[in-house]
């Protein structure tokens, strides 16, 4: 079996040309792909630089990790057999220093402090090895851009945030909590990494928090991702309609991509979820409606919860 | 996004910080609508901003013009007496080379933040073209003030960290320092969270920074 069948990315720059989010996605070789957002970190990144079209640090990062990734695919450079993510960070390390150097001026203000990296950027990235009828799926994140899966049983966080506090997905929707990792120029960043064996059909989706930081829950976010699937007659109508439910919700820029594994058209894949995405609106999103009190929203999380965490 | 922020200057008045303060002064009036028009590229909106001044010297130098408090301005309703506090801020005095900094800084830390809102920001900035001394260099004087952090270890405590909530938020604050790499400020940014440093010269008066800066690196750590 070759795949993905389908991929998607939803992304938009909330100011053109502006946008701090990126993705690449590549699927050349019969069974292995892979799919990456990042999201550049305008606060800690907004420093400004002339040698790059005075572009900000945190536009530079995630566009410059978007390509790094993309060529450690292309060199064939994910191989699973464990050492994938000590060379991955090898070469965001050695290639964000390279930019630095280059787009670095001696003039400017000396800046230091943990609010300031330079050229700071998320990530989240999903890299896939088909086995028959399962993928082995490597994940590889820093910040608080997230991994998932989604399959019959639901959506599934993978990745954990790199955040300074220790909270849920609903906690988070709430909180303000910063990032305590994101990769930059300095060097001292992790990589985190995860690999699990996921059984066909699924989705393999990778968020920036643009895409899923805006709702009241986390139900919502698997919500719009299988909704607008059922609202389209092509991977296109899909990605534009991904697109227009996350905008009006967002604050931000977001990157949302998203690879099918083991269904083979849209009709297939609206087939298979349909039962999931009327599953989870009766039980959550009807069931919440538009007045319902965190209370509410707290008890339906607790429901929702373990399955989000199942793996 | 609606934030709630607040903002404490604390601001180095001695005899060589008259460009900056002219700074504050000159554009005090027009601070809420440029920050909000930086935030608003952001897709950033303040619902409630507040500000207030600590206008600080040296104890031992200049007794009881060491230090200048408010209470929050409402911006933009009070804008005028905000306007009107900075207005009355000149630069004198001082003394020796370090100055009363971590004092200033720890009555900003214990400042009544505003706790209401899901998206809250509680920002100190500071500016400095000096060191600071260590806390209680000026103890002895009579309007030294009573419950100050003894040491910096003390001090530490009172910002906190993510295990030991200090006097605010541990995720909305931050702390800019427009400052030199010299001991005090140095100090704090190689120990505490939630910092930006941007290191000037010691004892040019912060004469590199200009206005547009300093909004950016308010409104960019928003």
């Amino acid at each position: 079996m070759t795949g993905p069948f389908i991929v998607i990315c939803s992304e938009r720059e909330k100011l053109a040309g502006l946008g701090e989010d990126s993705f690449s996605y590549s699927f050349g070789t019969e069974d292995t792909g892979y799919i990456s957002v990042f999201d550049g970190c305008g606060g800690m990144g907004a420093k400004k630089y002339p040698k790059a079209g005075n572009r900000s640090g945190a536009r530079v990062a995630s566009k410059l990790a978007a390509y790094v990734t993309d060529n450690f695919y292309e060199d064939k450079q994910f191989r699973f057999d464990g050492t994938d993510c000590q060379r991955l960070k090898e070469c965001l390390t050695n290639e964000f220093a390279k930019m630095r150097n280059t787009i670095e001026t001696e003039t400017g203000a000396k800046l230091g402090g943990d609010l300031f990296k330079t050229m700071p950027t998320t990530a989240s990235i999903a890299a896939v090895k088909i086995n028959g009828s399962s993928i082995t799926c490597e994940y590889f994140w820093a910040g608080d851009s997230r991994g998932y899966f989604l399959d019959k049983d639901g959506l599934c966080q993978v990745t954990k945030d790199d955040i300074k506090t220790d909270e849920d997905a609903f906690t988070n929707l709430r909180s303000d909590g910063r990032m305590s990792n994101v990769i930059h120029a300095e060097g001292d960043f992790n990589l985190n990494t995860r690999e699990i064996d996921i059984d066909l059909p699924a989705m393999v989706i990778a968020s920036t928090d643009g895409g899923f930081g805006y709702y009241g829950t986390p139900m919502d976010f698997e919500y719009i991702i299988l909704s607008s699937l059922m609202e389209s007659e092509s991977p296109e109508e899909w990605e534009n309609r991904l697109s227009e439910l996350i905008i009006p919700v967002t604050g931000d820029d977001f990157a949302v991509s998203i690879a099918v594994y083991g269904l083979y058209d849209i009709a297939g894949c609206k087939e298979y979820f349909k039962e999931r995405c009327q599953f989870i609106k009766e039980k959550y999103i009807d069931t919440a409606g538009e007045n319902a009190d965190e209370d509410m929203l707290l008890r339906l999380w607790q429901e929702y919860k373990p399955g989000y965490y199942r793996r | 996004m609606k934030y709630n922020v607040d903002i404490v200057f604390v601001i180095d008045s001695t005899g060589s910080m008259s460009d900056l303060i002219d700074i504050v002064k000159k554009n005090a009036i027009n601070f809420h609508t440029d920050i909000q028009a930086v935030m608003s590229k952001k897709g950033k909106t303040i619902q409630d901003f507040r500000i207030k001044v600590i206008a600080y010297r040296d104890y031992v130098a200049d007794g009881a013009d060491a230090m200048l408090r408010t209470d929050f301005f409402n911006l933009p309703e009070e804008t005028e007496a905000f306007q009107d506090t900075v207005n009355s801020i000149s630069a004198f005095g001082g003394g020796d080379e370090p100055e009363d900094g971590l004092e200033a800084l720890a009555f900003a830390i214990r400042s009544k933040w505003n706790t209401e809102g899901l998206k809250r920001r509680q920002l100190i900035v500071v500016w400095s073209d000096a060191s600071t001394h260590e806390l209680g260099f000026g103890k002895e004087m009579e309007n030294y003030p009573t419950r100050m952090a003894k040491d910096f270890n003390e001090l530490t405590k009172w910002w906190g960290d993510k295990d030991n909530t200090g006097y605010m938020d541990y995720n909305s604050k931050r702390l800019i320092l427009f400052t030199p790499d010299v001991p005090g400020w140095s100090d704090i940014r190689n120990s505490w969270d939630n910092v930006i440093h941007y290191m000037s010269e010691a004892g040019r008066g912060l004469e590199e920074i200009n206005y547009n800066q300093i909004i950016d690196a308010i409104a960019y750590s928003i």
